[in-house]
């Protein structure tokens, strides 16, 4: 189960690790701070899609289509999460 | 391009997707080159899983057909008018439909069942360098096991090596014993044709490599 919402910056990363994980069955060890969803986690461009409208069900915070384009690696997301859970 | 009604790629992956979806539920049929570019030189292919996201989202049925060219022409990195020697045969197989729904239920969500389908129609095709290899061990193993070597490992067996006489040292019996063991395992009967049997057993690469293009894709969906 994913759990709640982080409520600190701390808690974003393995609350990310958990959705990555559950998503596309990816092994917990492989997903690092400095690993590339694409080229290190063989997401595609379908998958980002459906990662970004994952994130909006549970946070019920949108991520702005720029913002989520421009993120490669797991660090990216753990940072436009915090970004987003600030506002 | 238009009057053949490609569905445009220049987009982006999603809304690709949703096209070829509406197309689908249209009442089109959709062709789909599931690898998305030509075969490389080594024969391996790479699936994307954009042909199993559309399946999956319009949950359609999907009908997989093997294009096999022989000799290859048009391969990547040959330049296309160096013709081969001799007309290109083309083999064009039909394989049975795959119902998508039982993937879907099983998978609990889209994007999981993209993926088994896709790591599913994977098992159709030629394995890549790195997965032969680890058939061939499979294979050294079933010999192992069949003929009861002992002290002796797949890591001891060459793949090259010929397996009868010299090298393994097998003899007639003990290539009867092995075709028994190969048609328990992966449903194939050797043909009573000593000559192409000869061909078969010459290595462990040569016998992994029929067994390969023999065997039957049985459901291998997880």
């Amino acid at each position: 189960m994913t759990p709640a919402i982080p409520q600190t910056k701390e808690d974003i990363y393995p609350w990310v690790v958990n959705i990555l994980h559950e998503m596309f069955e990816l092994d917990r060890t492989k997903i690092t701070l400095q690993a590339n969803l694409y080229t290190d986690l063989d997401i595609d461009s379908i998958d980002a899609v459906d990662l970004a409208v994952k994130f909006k069900e549970l946070t019920g915070k949108r991520l702005q289509p720029e913002v989520f384009k421009s993120v490669r690696t797991v660090q990216d997301v753990v940072d436009a999460l915090g970004g987003l859970l600030e506002k | 391009m238009r009057a053949a009604a490609y569905i445009r790629n220049d987009d982006d992956g999603t809304r690709l997707v949703e096209d070829c979806v509406a197309a689908i539920r249209n009442g089109n049929n959709l062709i789909i080159f599931p690898e998305g570019t030509r075969t490389s030189g080594d024969g391996s292919i790479t699936l994307k899983r954009g042909a199993a996201n559309i399946a999956v989202r319009a949950r359609r049925n999907v009908t997989p057909v093997l294009i096999r060219c022989q000799p290859v022409m048009l391969a990547k990195g040959v330049k296309w008018w160096r013709l081969p020697p001799r007309p290109s045969f083309f083999n064009i197989e039909v394989k049975e439909d795959i119902d998508i729904h039982p993937l879907v239920a099983e998978a609990g969500s889209e994007v999981l069942a993209a993926r088994h389908l896709t790591e599913h129609l994977q098992t159709f095709l030629p394995r890549n360098a790195a997965a032969m290899q680890s058939f061939e061990d499979e294979i050294k193993q079933l010999v192992i096991e069949a003929l009861q070597l002992e002290d002796i490992t797949p890591a001891d067996i060459d793949s090259d090596a010929p397996l009868f006489v010299e090298g393994l040292g097998l003899d007639s019996i003990d290539a009867l014993e092995l075709g028994v063991a190969i048609q328990k395992r992966y449903g194939i009967i050797l043909s009573a044709s000593s000559e192409e049997n000869r061909r078969h057993f010459a290595s462990i690469r040569a016998l992994a490599g029929m067994i390969e293009n023999n065997r039957k894709h049985e459901g291998e969906i997880k």
